[in-house]
């Protein structure tokens, strides 16, 4: 069913990761994504591979809901190495069958791009989205933008969209299931007959699906009114984010992780390769 | 005599191997005969819409079976889709699922889809419009410019019209007042009676089941706590209350009396059975 999407889920726990400052989360993780581009050879990203694992194991996040969250980039995968592997040339000639050529260095380039984009949807699946509720990344986001208020850059007014739409996403999906349920019920039919046919056939769930929506936009204004909402001047907040020791200790360990990383990638491992 | 319906074992899990893993109905037995008005209460969460949206194939079993007429409806895609014709399934808060531009239209909208001809769809929209007791000048309107109460009963219409042997009905009292609520009530009582239809009548309302229902089905955590007649049922109001759920009111009265020293039976329902029973307390009228 619809539901079951994973995509953009929170899965809630009470691990030093979740527990972790999402300004912290938010940082590290746009950090580690930048170093996976400028580091090179094995040892740095085993090390940033084994840095990933650890993060995973400790957030407790069953291994499977990672893979199911690769799905979707498994053709671009696929489509990658296979590049890679027929494109680049250099090194040892292992196979040659008329166009293709497939040496040890195309090998070792796929294997690295592979393990590069996998790490990286990784760790903002297992950094941002499963262990970070969408109310603490909005706030984290909101919080990160700050100084930028002063450029007149609508830092609150995005969050808040954010907060919102993020908010409704699960509603309207579950609206969704039980539209589509109700004109089933009715003899509708969404998986047989021509593309034009099924997309016909959505007519009768995205009508009310559009008017459920609008109502609950409305409602929602209202309700923001009457609670005196005017935006983000002067409003205090619930949760004041506070970074404490945790939060400094992690970032300083990771700092210290990703410098390793890059010192090792422009130093010791150019020697391995040439050797 | 047999069962239009029979479940047997069956259970559901929602979102299996997540976190969120959740198990709606366990191992549920049951039999829907025909002509019959079954009532199905329970705590909200017991698992009531799971186990009803079963009963039309919206929903494929993780264990266990439900067959039609002795016949798996899942036996094929077709028997399946040709299922929720003959056991028409009316939702909770039905009103929000109406999208044409006319009340004719969207009744017509499952008629239309088990492919009838022009001429049976009118009349089967006009039957289904008088039997939820509405007047046939509301047909050119449009559903979005009714009322809360006038659009449910457009939505029930919307099935009725399907002309199922089996109908399903998901709290279809919920947040009406109570005219509109015995209105409601009422028609499908009449409805049951004028074609012999079997009545499946999900509800939280125990006014609604004492009135209508032949028997009933208790469900508790995704189980069948009890299942009786409705005087049986309602005698054993303490477990009831135990569920989180209550009996209806003259029950209530009755048991308040019954402490008090009068010697009636508790498992009256209506105000008439009630007046009865004080009634055959013999000589006591002075
Ligand atoms: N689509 C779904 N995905 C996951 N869990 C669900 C889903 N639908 C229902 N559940 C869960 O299954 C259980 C049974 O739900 P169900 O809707 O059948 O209860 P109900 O008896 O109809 O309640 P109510 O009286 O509130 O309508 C609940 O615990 C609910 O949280
Ligand atoms: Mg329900």
């Amino acid at each position: 069913m619809i539901r079951d999407i994973t995509l953009g889920q929170y899965f809630p726990g009470d691990t030093i990761i979740h527990r972790l400052d999402p300004r912290v989360k938010i940082t590290l993780t746009m950090l580690y994504i930048i170093i996976l581009f400028m580091i090179n050879g094995p040892i740095p990203y085993l090390i940033m591979t084994v840095f990933l694992s650890v993060a995973i194991y400790l957030s407790k996040i069953n291994l499977r809901l990672i893979f199911k969250g690769l799905r979707p980039i498994l053709i671009l995968l696929v489509f990658t190495t296979m590049l890679n592997i027929f494109y680049t040339q250099g090194g040892t000639v292992l196979l040659n069958i008329g166009f293709v050529t497939v040496t040890t260095h195309g090998i070792y380039m796929a294997f690295f791009i592979i393990l590069r984009l996998i790490l990286l949807i990784s760790v903002s699946f297992v950094m941002l989205t499963y262990t970070t509720s969408p109310i603490m990344l909005t706030d984290g986001l909101e919080s990160l933008l700050g100084p930028f208020k002063k450029l007149k850059f609508p830092a609150h007014e995005l969050a808040m969209m954010m907060t919102i739409a993020l908010r409704f996403i699960p509603t309207l999906m579950e609206e969704t299931d039980r539209i589509m349920s109700a004109q089933k019920s009715r003899g509708a039919d969404f998986e047989t007959g021509s593309i034009l046919k099924r997309a016909k056939a959505l007519i009768p769930v995205l009508i009310p699906l559009f008017i459920g929506a609008f109502r609950r936009a409305e409602e929602l204004a209202i309700a923001m009114e009457c609670r005196c909402y005017r935006g983000g001047q002067g409003r205090t907040r619930l949760r004041v984010l506070v970074l404490d020791k945790k939060d400094y200790a992690v970032t300083i360990l990771t700092l210290a992780v990703f410098a390793i990383s890059i010192v090792m990638s422009y130093t010791i491992v150019w020697g391995v390769i040439t050797r | 005599m047999d069962a239009i319906i029979s479940v047997r074992g069956l259970t559901h899990v929602y979102s299996p191997n997540t976190p969120f893993e959740q198990v709606a109905i366990k191992d549920i037995n049951l039999d829907i005969y025909k002509g019959e008005i079954i009532g199905v209460i329970g705590h909200t969460g017991s698992g009531k819409s799971t186990l009803i949206s079963h009963l039309n194939g919206l929903i494929k079993p993780a264990a266990g079976t439900v067959t039609f007429n002795g016949e798996n409806i899942w036996k094929s895609k077709e028997f399946t889709h040709s299922i929720r014709f003959k056991v028409g399934l009316v939702f909770q808060y039905p009103e929000y699922q109406l999208f044409e531009e006319t009340v004719y239209r969207d009744i017509a909208f499952g008629p239309t889809n088990m492919g009838l001809k022009e001429d049976e769809i009118r009349g089967r929209v006009a039957d289904a419009i008088r039997f939820v007791g509405l007047k046939p000048d509301i047909l050119e309107k449009s559903p979005f410019s009714l009322s809360g109460g006038q659009k449910r009963r457009v939505a029930i219409a919307g099935v009725i019209a399907m002309m199922p042997d089996v109908l399903i009905l998901d709290e279809p009292t919920a947040g009406l007042d109570p005219r509109g609520r015995a209105d409601i009530i009422n028609h499908v009582k009449a409805y049951n009676k004028s074609t012999g239809l079997s009545v499946v009548l999900v509800t939280h309302n125990m006014e609604d089941i004492a009135q209508t229902v032949d028997r009933i089905i208790v469900l508790k955590k995704g189980e069948i706590m009890m299942t009786g007649g409705t005087s049986e049922v309602f005698s054993r109001g303490k477990e009831l209350e135990a569920a989180g759920l209550a009996v209806p009111q003259i029950t209530q009265v009755a048991n308040r009396l019954f402490d008090a020293g009068l010697n009636i039976s508790t498992s009256v329902y209506t105000v008439e059975q009630l007046k009865n029973e004080l009634l055959s307390l013999g000589g006591a009228r002075k």
